[in-house]
């Protein structure tokens, strides 16, 4: 599992990640996260996808806790370039939200 | 990971089960597809519990039987058959929760034992599979405190806890109305799609299983009396697939002297009386 973690000058976070992202390999990449999340504080989150080949429950939760420690506000928090297969994980968890969080602005 | 032709993950070859003395299970022949459901029915009795049993590494099965991956499972060591257990789901006909924790913690037992996730990520999962299965509201409650469908769901909750490869559930609608088998026909069927998942599926209900399956195996007294697409079996012409198929019970006590004699003899086998 390959990660990469950019702020830009607005000190968003932007994670990019690669690999599987599943019940072996959440628990490295959860901990980098909080670790570098407790360091720089960031209240905007966008996450990038593209590069998931596998993902199972444990990466779905760990999509959910990162939403929610940046406050899960529309807006501040963008899934992209999500797969089919990672919608239809994303489906299966009734969770399919936390792929349009970025398109919903005027949604509660 | 290795399959065989024709993608089977698993291939049962000739396999026979006895309990003592007694065989239940007789020749029983034929593949489990990967990524695909495969539904075992027949009446009670005929031994598809039994089946599941063998197919899961809990009851012992002669080398050569039974395949998984094209390996014998009768030759995995300590450490195989853990790693197999591992990629397994399995929910039990009687559910076989723990009765002394709550159900999210049924759920997370095999999450805290096999993986290294943190509790609010475990916490997290829990109650995405409470959810899948329709008990989000109840993961405080004792198994006790469950109707009977309810720990059946509770227990296929903590059968896909880990996101097995394999799954299987013997009965999981027992119980439930038909709104809520219904239910559990979709979550196995986009089980199927979302992850790829393999799936035996144990039933009784025919309309369920005509819905569900990729492939269906009709047991009878301990031998495959069918088996194929859902399709080849609802137009075979076999009489007794065809009684099975319409519901049609045995007809009723053929042989009422020997039943005359059961009564006073206790079924156990005796001369002819002076
Ligand atoms: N632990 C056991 N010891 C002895 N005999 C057993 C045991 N378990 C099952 N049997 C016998 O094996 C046969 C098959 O039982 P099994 O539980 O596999 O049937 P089943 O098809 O699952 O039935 P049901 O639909 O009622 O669950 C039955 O005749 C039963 O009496
Ligand atoms: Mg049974």
């Amino acid at each position: 599992m390959e990660m990469r973690m950019d702020w830009d000058a607005d000190g968003a976070l932007r994670l990019a990640l690669q690999g599987r992202l599943d019940l072996e390999t959440v628990p490295d990449i959860r901990k980098r996260v909080l670790k570098a999340l407790k360091k720089k504080p960031s209240a905007q989150v966008a996450v990038d996808l593209s590069g998931i080949e596998r993902m199972d429950t444990a990466g779905v939760a760990f999509l959910v806790e990162l939403r929610n420690l940046v406050g899960g506000k529309a807006g501040d928090w963008r899934l992209e370039k999500a797969s089919g297969a990672v919608m239809k994980m994303l489906e299966l968890a009734r969770l399919d939200v936390l792929a349009d969080a970025g398109a919903d602005h005027g949604r509660d | 990971m290795a399959e065989t032709e024709a993608g089977a993950i698993i291939q049962v070859k000739s396999l026979n089960s006895f309990y003592g003395q007694r065989r239940v299970l007789q020749d029983i022949s034929f593949e489990v597809p990967a990524g695909k459901v495969t539904v075992i029915m027949g009446v009670s009795g005929c031994g598809k519990s039994t089946l599941l049993r063998h197919l899961i590494g809990l009851k012992p099965t002669d080398p050569g039987q039974i395949f998984v991956e094209g390996r014998d499972l009768a030759g995995f060591d300590a450490r195989q058959m853990e790693a197999f257990r591992k990629r397994i789901g399995v929910l039990f006909q009687a559910g076989a929760l723990f009765n002394s924790m709550s159900v999210r913690d049924n759920i997370a037992v095999p999450l805290r034992v096999h993986t290294r996730l943190a509790e609010p990520t475990i916490s997290i999962m829990v109650r995405i599979k409470l959810h899948q299965v329709g008990l989000t509201r109840f993961g405080d409650y004792m198994p006790s405190q469950l109707s009977g469908g309810m720990r059946k769901r509770a227990g296929l909750a903590r059968a896909l806890a880990m996101d097995p490869e394999m799954l299987f559930v013997d009965e999981p609608s027992s119980g439930l109305d038909p709104i809520t088998a219904a239910g559990l026909d979709d979550l196995i069927l986009e089980l199927r799609e979302a992850m790829g998942m393999t799936l035996i599926v144990v039933t009784h209900e025919l309309e369920s299983a005509f819905r569900i399956a990729d492939q269906l195996i009709v047991l009878d007294q301990g031998r495959v009396l069918a088996a194929g697409m859902p399709e080849s079996i609802r137009e075979s012409r076999d009489e007794r697939v065809v009684q099975f198929l319409t519901r049609r019970a045995d007809e009723r006590t053929r042989d009422q002297e020997g039943y005359l004699s059961d009564l006073l003899t206790g079924g156990r086998k005796v001369g002819v009386h002076p």
